[in-house]
């Protein structure tokens, strides 16, 4: 246990000992909220629900106010309502982050959130899901929940005997233990900051409901930790989850052993979570109150999914680590970390119980399900591998900063980043992001629609695993360390989805995690993939007859109409694409 | 001019000639009805007959994908900009002219959403 101390200057000589573990703890995300957010919010404008009732607590609706909401966030954090500095005051009251001053170290990440501008919005149209707050189903974009799932909740935990209570949070209520006293239910206070500078008072800003605060983290609000990560004391003690600081806190654990936002095991938590997301789309048909589980458990899979455009989420895994830190803490028999590593079995994960690699294979178990503990935070501090996560944080960002050509098995090429490179990817790359999202949020109404056997749906080779057909599998550089290589998980990700595009095993990536060596630069391209021959593209589309795979059969389509098959409009599009000729 | 002169005339007038076999060949035109006509840009269609169609070949301006022909059923594509009227022509024997059929199966837009074309309102038929 972390033992919540004021942040203060006498923690300065820690801080130089220990400050490698300060970098491995703030080795997050891959992408940032209000990048999650946008993405997954971008994509909700272009869902069709089919014929699907939905509980009245969710709707596909437009949301004028969706702007304002980052600009509130961002004011609560630093004062100010748009992008960049400018206009930030340290001594205005009211403010998260002048509250939370000494020690701590959220205000980078606030100055850099970034509200997205009128063009960036494209739509306002969005999914409303519910969550509880502690007093009533608050409502969350899709986006929000996106952003959240993943780096402030590790599970997803929903009421046993009702199907559309999904919870974010702890518990209804909770006291603070060392300044004594309980607190109004759903509402998140700002006790562990500073209220007083001097004779200055007033900084600590006004307790607000729990809702407003997730949905203001959800939407790019840093919420306080140290200048030292939680190396040697938290904001605040593991069940004051009330207080902002203890939202930071929470990051800051759940960062330390993140490896399902990583290489294979994110794509088995994505299959994992998104299989139990079809099994509750299919109940919704008899009880539509389980759409809100089914959109929980399928946000939570597409934080991962979603990771993996960027670069060092591809490269990097931190499978040991999170392992060894698991078991260090003496977690790894816990409950919540039990309910996690059947999401990633039921994934097509395997975990080497030795090493705690994972590695994620195309045979799908049949699909179990339990319920998650509400209380799903875990103690999971670095201990004594801060510096093996320290080299994984700087591989990651090294790696995200340095971007890399990569191809999908749709054969789309495209370029990615990370961190708060979302904007800066093009818009080829940020538009196979958002169609990664609506093609898997699609996949849940297109199930309810159709309801095929639930064995069947969440089964090998099912169209509902289509959305993995959008991620990089390749990478397409023509020098670096990884030309012409292909991802640890793309053969799985063939198999699970029926692409017909086998990647060449003597040229996957190899392991790369804090235990591993820099890799040399390749002083040639690996492998090639196999070319589509045009004979192949015209017989496809006159005689069906397996010509090609599934994964260009869906690239045909997206260059194409996109109306989810290939056809003679698709091939229209190829022929002007590529000057074909008979 | 004796009667067999004119016999040849009218064969003639008709498109027919003579295949190697010494068969009587007529060349059949596939006719397409859009009600979009010239701003189709591709559509797939099955030509099924008695006989493998000879010498299949789009009419200018367009292109003929799936060729050459082998079988007596065969679903050829073309793309171009499609009007009303002949996309398409072939031959047979005269004595197959009338057991000739083409099943339209996609059209799509010619525009930049190459969007599938509903096919209510399109028919292909085979003419002489």
């Amino acid at each position: 246990m972390r033992f919540p101390t004021p942040r203060a200057g006498a923690f300065a000589v820690v801080a130089v000992l220990l400050a490698v573990t300060v970098h491995a703890a703030t080795s997050a995300a891959a992408y940032n909220s209000e990048e999650h957010k946008w993405i997954a919010d971008l994509a909700m404008a272009r869902v069709n629900q089919r014929s699907a009732t939905l509980p009245g607590t969710m709707a596909f609706e437009d949301f004028p106010l969706a702007r304002a909401r980052y600009q509130n966030a961002k004011e609560l954090a630093i004062g100010i309502r748009e992008n960049g500095t400018a206009g930030y005051d340290s001594t205005e009251i009211d403010v998260q982050d002048n509250s939370y001053w000494t020690g701590y170290a959220q205000r980078e990440g606030n100055f850099k959130f970034h509200i997205p501008d009128v063009a960036e919005m494209r739509s306002t149209r969005t999914l409303w899901v519910p969550a509880w707050d502690g007093t009533q189903d608050a409502r969350f974009t899709f986006g929000e929940l996106v952003a959240l799932y993943g780096d402030y909740r590790r599970t997803v935990s929903c009421a046993p005997t009702n199907p559309s209570r999904c919870y974010l949070s702890q518990a209804d209520s909770a006291a603070y233990r060392g300044i004594g006293g309980g607190r109004t239910k759903g509402r998140i206070f700002f006790e562990y900051g500073t209220d007083c500078f001097g004779f200055s008072c007033g900084y600590e800003p006004p307790d607000i409901p729990v809702r407003t605060y997730l949905a203001f983290i959800g939407s790019g609000l840093w919420p306080p930790y140290g200048t030292l990560g939680n190396a040697v004391s938290n904001t605040a003690w593991p069940e004051e989850w009330l207080d902002a600081g203890w939202w930071g806190d929470e990051m800051m654990r759940i960062a330390n052993v993140n490896d399902w936002h990583w290489q294979q095991a994110a794509v088995a938590w994505y299959v994992g979570m998104h299989r139990m997301a079809l099994k509750y789309a299919l109940l919704a048909r008899t009880d539509s109150r389980y759409w809100v589980q089914a959109l929980h458990h399928e946000a939570s899979a597409l934080h991962s999914l979603t990771d993996l455009f960027a670069y060092g989420h591809v490269i990097v895994s931190r499978d040991r680590t999170s392992w060894e830190i698991m078991g260090d803490n003496s977690l790894r028999s816990t409950a919540t970390y039990a309910w996690m590593e059947n999401v990633i079995a039921m994934g097509g994960g395997n975990r080497d119980q030795g090493t705690g690699k994972v590695s994620v294979g195309a045979t799908l178990p049949p699909l179990q399900t339990s319920d998650a503990p509400r209380q799903d935070m875990l103690e999971s501090y670095q201990s004594g591998w801060g510096t093996i996560s320290l080299t994984e944080h700087n591989y990651h960002d090294a790696y995200n900063a340095a971007g890399a050509t990569v191809m999908n098995m749709k054969r789309q090429t495209f370029h990615i980043y990370g961190d708060y490179k979302m904007r800066g990817n093009n818009r080829l790359t940020q538009d196979i992001i958002e169609e990664t999202v609506r093609a898997s949020v699609q996949s849940l109404f297109d199930a309810y629609e159709a309801n095929p056997p639930l064995d069947e749906l969440v089964g090998n080779g099912s169209a509902a695993f289509d959305a993995l057909l959008n991620i990089p599998v390749y990478v397409a550089d023509n020098a670096g360390s990884y030309a012409g290589m292909w991802t640890s998980y793309a053969a799985a990700v063939n198999q699970l989805t029926g692409a017909g595009f086998a990647p060449d095993l003597a040229c996957i990536i190899p392991l790369v995690d804090g235990r591993s060596a820099a890799p040399a630069s390749r002083s040639s391209v690996c492998s090639t993939p196999s070319m589509m021959t045009d004979a192949a593209v015209v017989s496809e589309l006159l005689h069906r007859d397996g010509s090609l795979g599934k994964g260009d059969q869906q690239g045909l389509d997206t260059q194409g109409n996109a109306n989810g098959s290939y056809d003679a409009g698709d091939f229209l599009a190829w022929v002007r694409r590529t000057g074909a000729t008979p | 001019m004796s009667r067999l002169a004119l016999i040849g005339l009218a064969l003639l007038a008709a498109g027919c000639s003579r295949d190697v076999s010494g068969n009587a060949a007529v060349t059949l035109r596939v006719v397409l009805t859009t009600p979009n006509s010239g701003q189709d840009g591709s559509t797939v269609l099955t030509l099924t007959g008695p006989d493998v169609p000879r010498s299949v070949a789009a009419i200018a301006g367009l292109q003929l994908w799936g060729g050459p022909v082998t079988s007596s059923s065969s679903t050829v594509a073309l793309t171009g900009t499609l009007t009303s009227g002949t996309i398409l022509t072939f031959e047979t024997d005269a004595r197959y002219a009338d057991q000739f059929t083409a099943t339209l199966r996609e059209v799509a837009n010619s525009d930049s959403t190459v969007a599938l074309r509903d096919l209510a309102g399109y028919s292909v038929a085979v003419m002489p």
